[in-house]
């Protein structure tokens, strides 16, 4: 045999020499026994191998369960060719983010209605959910207010008329209330959920919204276990700016991060509890440092007693700037030069609405999270102090 | 042929979407795309369904790449992790996370379209047969085309970590 090369000696580490010819594996085998050179060539083929290899699975991303396949034929009845993914995703994102709306302003009213229930000694968990039914009328954003109309939440005079709808149609109602039951409105979830809703011909919707009520009326003791700490974090927003803020809140992960359910798992009941700042500052053991002029309007440690801390901060628009503050032991070589610099941010992620940004503040690390894009974001993080003592 | 698109799907979806992933750096807009090329499969009848997918799964990435350009939408690097998470992301983790990402992000960016597109294609779990049929290479040019891509992709990494220690 002569000499093999490279192409091969990586189709023999990759188990693909055989496919080819059953015979092939063996004769390379052989042929790198005798030969030292091609002996070399396959030790260094084996470990460019591995080392490719383990570049590739640093950027292993998350790996999710695939939604139902009937998110695919929904959506191929839909009209692939007709409708962009990004536009599929907008309207899927414009219904969830009316569910989120109703469910957390309805929630954030539910106090209200309690009181008037109990003089009227109806159910509470009906009336809070009956609220949001009859005092909501909450619009998608965007393209889908235009395509959809308004979404109008079981009105008297708007009630639409239910029909028998089949069976696809029927589980994407339920996947819908289905997610908002177990996640609270948790974003991954419900948007999966409502992706296989989303495909659903226009025409439909209305029955689909309806639907959509009805099994969120019946879900309402489970709602109320679960969306307990929903009401607990809207509660913070002034009552005027939750139905303001709240129904111009562009996409999900806006109304999400408003209403406080970010993914990051601080709404978290229990998780975290509010301190004041002398106490926040004795556990993480120096002082805390905010952005400049805002007012703080929570400080939170971790209910597990590591040293971490969580300010909240309100920006002028009204929206939520969270502030997790952790002392750092070792310095990444970029959050060192940013120290040395003196440059405040560094490394930043942005979704549609939401950016992250992390740097370091002298032996700080500190990641800002806000509905607000990634340059505002991080010249906000350039006007890290610490706050002026009161007293 | 009929092709049973729900078997395939169940056995293809994840491998797509972590192809996807690593071509436009979102995991939703990955799981998107993803879905978007089942949908356009569904009543096609390709001779190797698998390969077909992953071919329209890169052509709408590179549509969606040209779009992303044109709206100057920024890439979420981190944002799948923060968003599963149910525990505080640790901030020092999260920075050395998305460092180590961002360098392979670059480090892939060096390589050329086919070099890049055979490599995600095999760490996708594709074997030389399927990435032939979906790249248009010959099956016995795809162990070249993996190992001129593994040995460029290594060095792109590791100058982007000389410069990064040299900082």
């Amino acid at each position: 045999m002569s000499h093999v090369d490279e192409g091969n000696i990586h189709a023999y580490l990759d188990r693909q020499l055989e496919f080819a010819e059953p015979a092939a594996r063996e004769a390379l085998e052989a042929h790198v026994a005798e030969c030292a050179d091609c002996a070399a060539l396959l030790d260094d083929a084996r470990t460019l191998h591995a080392e490719a290899t383990a570049v590739l699975r640093m950027s292993e991303p998350t790996t999710q369960d695939p939604p139902p396949f009937e998110v695919v034929t929904a959506r191929a009845e839909g009209g692939a060719g007709r409708r962009t993914p990004t536009i599929a995703r907008m309207r899927t994102l414009a219904w969830a983010a009316s569910i989120v709306l109703a469910v957390a302003v309805g929630w954030y009213a539910r106090p209200s209605f309690t009181n008037r229930t109990r003089e009227a000694g109806v159910p509470t968990a009906d009336v809070g959910l009956r609220s949001v039914a009859s005092e909501l009328q909450v619009e998608p954003a965007a393209e889908s207010a235009a395509a959809r109309g308004a979404v109008t939440f079981n009105t008297p005079e708007t009630q639409p008329t239910v029909a028998p709808l089949d069976r696809r149609e029927l589980q994407a109602a339920e996947q819908v209330v289905a997610a908002a039951v177990r996640d609270s409105i948790g974003v991954l979830q419900a948007r999966q959920a409502l992706a296989a809703a989303e495909g659903i011909r226009a025409d439909r919707d209305n029955e689909i919204q309806a639907l959509v009520q009805q099994r969120l009326a019946r879900a309402a003791p489970q709602l109320e276990r679960e969306q307990r700490r929903v009401a607990d974090e809207v509660a913070e927003i002034a009552p005027v700016r939750a139905r303001t803020t709240l129904a111009d809140a562009p996409s999900l992960a806006e109304a999400d991060q408003l209403a406080g359910v970010g993914g990051d798992g601080f709404a978290e009941g229990g998780a975290w509890r509010e301190v004041d700042r002398t106490t926040a500052e004795q556990v993480l053991g120096t002082a805390i440092v905010a952005v400049d002029d805002l007012p703080i309007v929570g400080i939170f440690v971790p209910a597990s007693g590591r040293a971490q801390v969580r300010v909240r901060q309100t920006l002028p628009s009204g929206r939520l700037l969270d502030l997790h503050l952790r002392r750092g032991t070792t310095a990444a070589p970029a959050a060192a030069a940013v120290a040395t610099s003196g440059a405040p941010a560094e490394r930043s992620a942005i979704t549609d609405s939401t950016a992250m940004v992390i740097l370091r503040v002298g032996e700080l690390l500190v990641s800002g999270r806000a509905a607000v894009g990634r340059d505002s974001l991080t010249a906000l993080l350039g006007r890290l102090r610490e706050p002026p003592r009161l007293d | 042929m009929a092709v049973d698109w729900a078997d395939v799907y169940r056995r293809t979806y994840t491998d797509l979407v972590r192809f996807l992933h690593r071509l436009v750096w979102d995991a939703d807009r990955a799981q998107d795309l993803a879905q978007e090329a089942f949908a356009r499969a569904l009543g096609q009848t390709p001779d190797n369904p698998r390969a077909w997918l992953f071919r329209v799964a890169s052509n709408l990435a590179h549509d969606d790449a040209r779009s992303a350009i044109r709206r100057k939408k920024h890439l979420v690097l981190i944002k799948g992790e923060t968003e599963t998470q149910q525990a505080v992301p640790d901030p020092q983790d999260l920075l050395e996370q998305q460092e180590r990402v961002e360098a392979v992000r670059r480090s892939l960016a060096r390589l050329s379209d086919r070099d890049r597109e055979t490599i995600l294609l095999w760490n996708a779990g594709l074997n030389y047969h399927d990435i032939a049929a979906a790249t248009g290479l010959s099956a016995s040019a795809v162990g070249t085309t993996l190992a001129r891509a593994r040995r460029r992709l290594v060095e792109a990494y590791d100058a982007l970590e000389k410069h990064h220690v040299a900082r």
